[in-house]
């Protein structure tokens, strides 16, 4: 502990040449953490768990993470080291290789300023216009490498205003990001207060001449009739207004916002091909918007919540001619069920940024300690209608005592393959999963925990049966294993998918070992999905924080 | 309060001011395609599988490809591991080790279609395998903006009884070349009838594949050419292949060879590029 804060001293020390007036030396604190993934690699052809470099060649792949921040003079100060090695999270079939500096900044806070420059995430009131973050599961990490000022007109409201360029890897996209946000806090006097957090936000994107030049080199080879109407701008402008309105148990988010034209990548657009046919996918010049609403209600045991979201043409990234998770500026939030279970996340809607319409309705109901009921229905479609995805959800937790819990619930899905997983012709997936789990507190350290489900369909893989148990001993250990088996196979034999784990926590370490064997699978954070590849090998994970 | 809300009026309508200061953009020109004045030949490898859904797409965009850019462009489909498994009806199976040691050489794709464009890894690119089909002939384009800086000469004989199949190359550079060069030649074959995935008709069973890659004369990372090439000292190659019993395919009428020399680094395998190429049908 004591060298790392030596090393943050003589990194730091170059600051010294800051006039720092009115900041002392406060004795400094250091902290951070370390997440490190490493994956043996153990191909299993029958899942499908092959022709990559880790199966055939590597053997073996690590992910790491190592962040430190130290606080001092007023300053605070980060770094963090990123390390990829044979790793599949950049291409899930491809293998990356690099490691070095992957974020570092300075915040200095000066009266009612606030001064960042480095690698900045924020966002602008949902992250529909603007969203730099960082999703490690899918390697997302759309830091802005920049300045960042905010400003404190009035204790309730803030002016915050950025400039940067996305950050790609270890390197930097080539269009310039700027903008600009408003918000503020405002709350009625009454005897029954009425609160708003209202903000407006604009961001601006910039491209740079090498993405212009390629857009130019790309539009020349299209026949006339699919360049009409086509004008290359440099600059695109995304605004936003929003709110938040609280009034008692009752909380409403408005946000509305719109994108000025620009040119877009629509993968389902027909293109001439100057054969006589046509191809699927072309550059069109598009604005876009997006409206966006959630309003919820809590009190008296009930917890309700509606969503609504309306997105056109909305994707807006770095670079028009990025594709999958490359370069998004923005984020659209998800508008499914975040479910927990394993069958219940087998199949999960990933947010449409060029047409959707979607609805959710999640109800909860606590009338005591002893039940719970929750349910949800969300239905996604795209703007001419189309079915993409609808789910029923129902659940039911008894609590006894503080013994044990039952929870038990069926779900109902129907989910658009073609559309979210690019598979052609494929039908409809319609699932059936019934699930219940069972928590035993067997004293007040040790619990076992035992789960069931099944999920029926006809389509993709066809059914599964999924059964897993998990013995805790608190604080230190987590005993865990699992058995998925395909057993109404439509594509495949009939596969068995067996995982153990061993999870041991020791003051802020932990370390996690597992053999994981795991079935080909969307995976998604956030509303963030991917097609992940099958797994077959041996993870281990280290979590610590210091 | 009103002092607070003015605060908040000037930082918004500056703040507005600021951000369109500028609105008004000078067009940007999209000029008419015309066919640059080049030596050059430019290596297509596209990376496909007959499993690919957008992979007819991609094989649609070469031909108007090699419609526009003509005897500047020589193309090869490489059916690497990736979604390139035969159907239970399929009458051919495409895939050959050859295919994906040339995709873990070069970098594996996002996805597919994706192409190698002279194999150079393009700045705005995250990967050297291009997926971005309609950027493939801007890139293409831009390649042939310069002039080739070697020639390769190339003759060949087939003799239809024996179906023995024999290639001289010579190479020339313009000037002197200095660095680290391999020679790579391939056979492909178009026309071969068989089943293909569609993203919008589903599985077409007499699609026409074109561009197949067959074999690969060299080794499939190239042969080392000397690291000196003087323009006054030509390079003889010479290879030769018995072309298998026609069987639907190997069909010699339907076949190419392409012959091409690569620029590599040794210390940094991102800067790697094709520097020319010779493409002639085997008939």
């Amino acid at each position: 502990m004591k060298s790392l804060k030596i090393l943050f001293l003589i990194l730091f020390s170059s600051f010294s040449v800051i006039q720092i007036t009115d900041a002392q030396s406060d004795g400094g604190r250091l902290f951070g953490n370390l997440e490190m993934n490493a994956n043996f690699y153990m191909r299993d052809s029958a899942i499908g768990a092959d022709n990559t470099p880790q199966y055939d060649n590597q053997l073996f792949g690590v992910d790491a993470w190592l962040t430190l921040n130290y606080s001092n003079w007023g300053f605070d100060f980060g770094l963090r080291f990123d390390m990829f090695h044979n790793s599949a999270l950049l291409n899930p079939t491809g293998s990356y290789n690099d490691q070095g500096i992957g974020r570092w900044y300075i915040h200095r806070r000066i009266d009612d300023l606030s001064i960042t420059a480095g690698y900045i995430y924020d966002q602008i009131g949902s992250g529909v216009i603007f969203r730099a973050y960082e999703e490690r599961p899918l390697l997302i990490d759309n830091a802005l490498f920049g300045v960042r000022l905010a400003y404190n007109l009035t204790p309730d409201w803030t002016v915050r205003a950025f400039t940067g360029r996305q950050k790609r890897q270890f390197d930097t996209y080539g269009s310039v990001i700027r903008g600009l946000a408003i918000d503020g806090f405002y709350q009625t006097s009454s005897e029954r207060p009425i609160s708003f957090a209202p903000g407006f936000g604009v961001v601006a994107r910039t491209l740079d001449n090498n993405t212009v030049d390629r857009l130019v080199n790309t539009l020349r080879f299209y026949t006339p009739m699919d360049r009409e109407g086509i004008d290359i701008t440099y600059n695109t402008y995304a605004f936003s207004l929003y709110n938040m309105l609280t009034a008692g148990p009752i909380s409403w988010y408005v946000e509305a916002a719109y994108k000025t034209p620009e040119l877009i990548f629509d993968p389902f657009a027909l293109r001439e091909d100057g054969l006589g046919g046509m191809t699927q996918g072309k550059l069109v010049q598009e604005s876009g918007t997006v409206f966006y609403s959630t309003l919820s209600y809590s009190a008296s045991g009930w917890g309700i919540t509606l969503e609504g979201k309306r997105t056109e043409y909305f994707s807006f990234r770095t670079d028009p001619q990025l594709e999958l998770n490359f370069g998004q500026i923005n984020f659209l939030p998800p508008m499914s069920r975040q479910n927990t279970y394993r069958l219940t996340t087998r199949y999960v809607p990933a947010t449409q940024e060029l047409g959707e319409l979607a609805l959710q309705a999640d109800v909860r109901y606590s009338p005591n300690r002893t039940w719970g009921f929750v349910g949800n229905f969300a239905n996604i479609t795209d703007l001419d209608g189309n079915d993409l995805y609808r789910e029923y959800l129902l659940e039911v937790r008894y609590r006894y005592q503080r013994k044990w819990t039952l929870t038990g619930g069926v779900q109902r899905q129907e989910y658009n393959q073609d559309r979210f997983e690019g598979k052609p012709q494929a039908p409809i997936v319609e699932t059936l999963t019934p699930f219940v789990e069972f928590l035993y507190r067997i004293d007040r350290r040790r619990s076992l925990k035992l789960e069931a489900q099944y999920m029926d369909t006809q389509q993709d893989f066809g059914s599964w049966l999924f059964l897993g148990a998990e013995y805790s001993i608190a604080p230190r250990w987590i005993f865990s294993g699992s058995l998925m088996y395909n057993s109404d196979p439509v594509l495949t034999d009939e596969i068995l998918y067996p995982t153990l784990s061993v999870v041991y926590n020791t003051g802020a370490n932990r370390f996690s070992l597992s053999y994981v064997k795991q079935v080909e699978g969307v995976v998604c954070t956030g509303g963030i999905c991917r097609l992940e590849p099958a797994f077959s090998g041996v993870k281990f994970t280290l979590n610590s924080n210091f | 309060m009103k002092h607070y809300l003015n605060l908040v009026y000037f930082a918004f309508f500056t703040s507005v001011l600021i951000l369109f200061s500028a609105c008004d953009e000078k067009e940007v020109l999209i000029p008419d395609f015309v066919l640059p004045d080049s030596d050059r030949v430019v290596v297509i490898e596209e990376l496909t599988g007959v499993r690919c859904p957008n992979c007819p797409g991609g094989s649609r965009e070469l031909k108007r490809i090699q419609e526009q850019f003509g005897d500047n462009v020589a193309i090869v489909g490489i059916h690497s591991n990736i979604l390139a498994n035969p159907f239970p009806n399929s009458k051919y199976d495409f895939r050959a080790p050859f295919n994906d040691q040339i995709q873990d050489y070069l970098g594996l794709p996002i996805g597919k279609p994706s192409a190698y464009i002279n194999r150079r890894f393009f700045s705005n690119e995250n990967n050297r395998a291009i997926p971005t089909v309609g950027s493939w002939a801007g890139y293409v384009a831009q390649e042939l903006e310069s002039f080739a800086t070697l020639e390769i000469d190339a003759s060949h004989n087939f003799n239809p009884e024996s179906r023995e199949l024999d290639i001289s190359l010579i190479i020339n550079a313009k000037s002197l070349l200095e660095g680290r060069y391999q020679l790579t030649v391939y056979l492909t074959e178009s026309g071969i009838i068989d089943p293909q995935l569609d993203q919008t008709v589903g599985v077409i069973e007499e699609y026409v594949h074109n561009f197949v890659l067959r074999e690969v004369l060299t080794n499939v990372t190239g042969d080392v050419l000397p690291d000196v090439l003087n323009p006054d000292q030509p390079i003889n190659r010479a290879f030769n292949f018995t072309i298998p019993e026609e069987d639907g395919w190997w069909n010699v009428s339907n076949m190419n060879a392409i012959a091409f020399v690569t620029s590599y680094d040794v210390e940094n395998p991102d800067i790697r590029e094709i520097i020319q190429a010779v493409q002639f049908s085997l008939l």
